[in-house]
């Protein structure tokens, strides 16, 4: 008799470097349902399904039962082969092979040592026909578009007999067309009794699509419900963590004074009429879900993403910003999300690092003025507290609050009027957050008006004067920090 | 087909009529099948190495070392066919057994060490030159026996011996990339490294077989360079690695990885072998045709970069049955 579940997973845990990304984690998911994962960003989803794919390997102590009986995943074939598929957001197959080879990689009774091109096809054309796609398997799937890539994964799961076929965020990159096709696929899997695991922020799908949901927070297993028992209200309840405490600091004073003002600015596919304003010393928050729009917003204003129309207004004066350069001129900064790709040069000491920025003020007939250089290095490794005080540092060495800090001081030596951090703690631990907060907040209060962009709630409401709340593009609500709590800017942030 | 108009390949294939069809018009002696067979002969050694750079390249690695490999096994090709008691089979295994061997030593490092392909194969191209310069001390190998010699202008059943073993050597690696598992292996590995290793592919095992058989064709090559020449300069075979590389991008093989098919190469390796020919017979001064070439390989690849533009705009729908059983309607 086969067993109920076709998955359960007990006391999962995986740690990266120290940091549990997740804590003695459970999910158990029935034969042939629709099962939803929520939970915030970082909340562990992603490495739960890596765990799951074979990508990951548990801590000791995990407990994986396949159809009732206890294994161990060891590779992403192993997984696979025992009936597991993954789709991934970008797909993450072959894009200069055929269809037909991207279903059949892999796959023991055709992939054979010498290949049989009659059979492959034949595979793939039924695993296609499975679904009701219609297409030439002899087709590359680079000329494919990502919705119909996802259709070719899906077959790809098929044919290896999947009994769970786990979707990354399947819908986060695809029209409402592509959506619905996608819908009727899912619909097919539950009439062949294969289990969908749906990973997804939008509370519409998951309703539509699931019958029971797992939440996650914070790496850990909160619980799992019917979705026709539990509301979104208490769903959200649910997701959104209290156990982080940060220090909750007040501006000393926000001026009227306006110092930067954005108008109705619009950029096709990544955010729509957006306005709003910053004053002297003031912090503004801006969350969302990943892909809302909120970083490509920073990068509008810092001249990395040029907007369609609308304005930006600098101190009363309308300016115009068509790279970074332009921005810096006009005493913006921003300090990135990736701070290893976009902010540091890591195999660079502290002090090259943080004049970076100051170049031209530090040359003197094109020659570096070493004098001047580690003045000002020295100066901002004081001010924010960079640990160790060592200035010749490779930045790589450092640890990553102390890293942010460089790149917090690289800004800082261009005295700018406004400073935009995009996700400034993410990947550092609670200590150096509430030091970087408190920096801040100490810029905020010398007259410096601040930007903060931040999925992680208790952050934006510990750290912002105003929150703005983006969805799909569009700031959808601003809330000032007082009554604002993390269930409403979620339930905004998620569109309900 | 119309797809098939759209190739890439007949792209290159036009490009390749139209400079035949311009040099012809101004040299006659362009268009005569002695002449048309003489650049095939001539460039055969060249096709043979591209069709192993092909797979090197796929890869989205690079092999700058076949220079001085084709050098080197040459020269030891020479050596054995000087002794008393070498036939022709002894040569050809001493060829090709010397190639994998300075195959094998790249891709240890390459795939075993994980040291950037470029990092090591001009190490290696080095090494290789310099020992060899070392062990010869510079003298050439001279007076090698007729029955060696006369191998590159023999034929059998009217076809030239070295067309024949370039003939083996596509057969063989058609076959192998389009019908065996490790070739399209070598090919899944271009697109999507981390894809192919968790679709369980040993990534190591495939480098280490593509560098190897890029020596071991390049073992064979330097057979018929001896064979061809009559004598073995140690510096034999030096920079030949960019005008392999150079029939292999012009062909259409991607630097990225990837892409790149045997027919391109071949067509990659006219175009080189014509326009030189061509620039000979118009009497176009030497140093002219560095200049061409280099010009054909830029345009060449501007093109594509053009053309994937264009193509990234057309990308195809799948069509999903409106009915299911039971499924939604949409």
């Amino acid at each position: 008799m086969a067993s109920e579940y076709i998955v359960n997973l007990k006391h999962i845990s995986k740690t990266f470097g120290g940091i549990k990304a997740l804590n003695d984690v459970s999910l158990d998911i029935k034969r042939g349902e629709v099962h939803a994962l929520v939970g915030e960003n970082g909340a562990g989803k992603s490495t739960l399904i890596k765990v799951l794919a074979g990508v990951h390997f548990p801590d000791d102590g995990a407990e994986i039962y396949i159809d009732g009986e206890r294994t161990v995943i060891k590779n992403p074939m192993d997984a696979i082969r025992k009936g597991i598929s993954v789709i991934y957001q970008d797909i993450s197959l072959f894009p200069n092979l055929t269809i037909a080879e991207n279903i059949c990689i892999g796959n023991d009774t055709v992939w054979k040592k010498h290949l049989n091109w009659a059979e492959i096809n034949a595979l793939a054309e039924q695993a296609l026909a499975k679904v009701g796609a219609k297409i030439d398997p002899a087709m590359l799937l680079k000329d494919l578009n990502l919705a119909s890539q996802q259709i070719v994964a899906i077959a790809r799961a098929i044919s290896f007999n999947s009994s769970l076929i786990i979707m990354d965020e399947p819908t986060s990159s695809l029209s409402a067309g592509e959506v619905e096709t996608l819908y009727k696929i899912i619909e097919t899997l539950r009439n062949e009794n294969i289990a969908v695991l749906f990973i997804s922020h939008k509370f519409d799908e998951i309703y539509r699509v699931a019958s029971r949901v797992t939440v996650l927070r914070d790496g850990r297993y909160i619980s799992s419900h019917d979705l026709a028992a539990v509301e979104r209200q208490e769903l959200i309840r649910l997701m959104v963590g209290r156990n982080v405490e940060y220090l909750t600091m007040k501006a000393e004073r926000i001026s009227e004074q306006q110092i930067l003002k954005v108008n109705r600015l619009c950029k096709e596919g990544n955010f729509y009429n957006i306005s709003f304003e910053l004053r002297k010393g003031e912090i503004v928050g801006i969350t969302g879900l990943v892909g809302s729009g909120r970083s490509e917003i920073a990068k509008a204003i810092f001249g990395l993403n040029i907007p369609d129309s609308g304005e930006i207004i600098l101190e009363g004066q309308p300016i115009v910003i068509k790279s970074a350069a332009d921005a810096v001129k006009h005493g913006i900064s921003y300090i990135p999300e990736n701070r290893q790709l976009e902010g540091l040069l890591a195999k660079n000491s502290v002090c090259q690092n943080m004049t970076l920025a100051v170049l031209d003020e530090i040359c003197k007939y094109g020659c570096i003025d070493t004098k001047k250089e580690t003045a000002i290095a020295r100066e901002y490794t004081e001010k924010l507290d960079v640990r160790p005080r060592d200035i010749d540092k490779p930045v790589g060495q450092l640890s990553g609050g102390n890293q942010q800090k460089v790149v917090l001081g690289k800004w800082l030596a261009t005295n700018p009027k406004i400073l935009i951090a995009d996700e400034p703690t993410s990947g550092v631990d609670i200590g150096a957050k509430i030091e970087i907060h408190k920096t801040l907040r100490q810029l905020a209060n010398k007259g410096i008006g601040v930007v903060v962009i931040s999925s992680e709630l208790p952050e934006i409401l510990a750290v912002s004067d105003r929150i703005l709340i983006m969805h799909r593009g569009n700031i959808v609500s601003a809330m000032n920090k007082e009554g604002a709590t993390q269930e409403a800017i979620l339930a905004k942030a998620l569109g309900a | 087909m119309r797809n098939w108009l759209k190739k890439r390949e007949f792209v290159m294939l036009m490009m390749l009529v139209v400079i035949s069809l311009g040099i012809s018009l101004i040299t006659p002696a362009f268009l005569t099948p002695s002449n048309l067979l003489s650049i095939v002969m001539n460039n055969i050694i060249l096709a043979i190495m591209a069709m192993g750079m092909t797979l090197v390249v796929v890869t989205s690695g690079i092999d700058v070392s076949v220079g001085s490999q084709l050098g080197f096994a040459a020269i030891f090709v020479g050596l054995v066919a000087l002794l008393p008691t070498a036939n022709i089979f002894i040569v050809l295994a001493v060829g090709l057994v010397c190639g994998v061997l300075l195959g094998i030593f790249n891709g240890i490092l390459i795939a075993g060490a994980e040291i950037p392909a470029i990092v090591v194969t001009v190490g290696t191209m080095n090494v290789f030159r310099g020992s060899l310069l070392l062990y010869t001390n510079g003298k050439w190998v001279t007076s090698l026996p007729a029955w060696y010699t006369s191998m590159y202008n023999s034929s059998v059943l009217g076809v030239p011996i070295p067309i024949i073993i370039f003939a083996v050597v596509v057969a063989v690696t058609y076959y192998l990339i389009q019908y065996t598992r490790l070739g399209r292996s070598v090919y899944a590995l271009g697109g999507n490294p981390v894809a192919a290793s968790r679709v369980g592919i040993n990534t190591d095992k495939v480098l280490l077989f593509v560098f190897a058989y890029m020596g071991a064709l390049t073992g064979i090559a330097s057979i018929l360079y001896g064979a061809q020449l009559a004598t073995i300069d140690p510096n034999a075979g030096t920079s030949f690695e960019l005008t392999v590389i150079s029939a292999v991008v012009i062909g259409g093989a991607s630097a990225l990885g990837g892409s790149g098919s045997l027919l391109g190469t071949c067509i990659g390796v006219l175009i080189l072998g014509v326009l030189q020919n061509g620039m000979i017979l118009m009497r176009v001064e030497p140093y002219w045709q560095d200049v061409v070439m280099g010009l054909i390989l830029i345009i060449a690849v501007s093109v594509d970069v053009l053309n994937n533009r264009k193509k990234e705009a057309q990308k195809k729908t799948i069509d999903v049955a409106k009915a299911i059983k039971g499924g939604v309607s949409a």
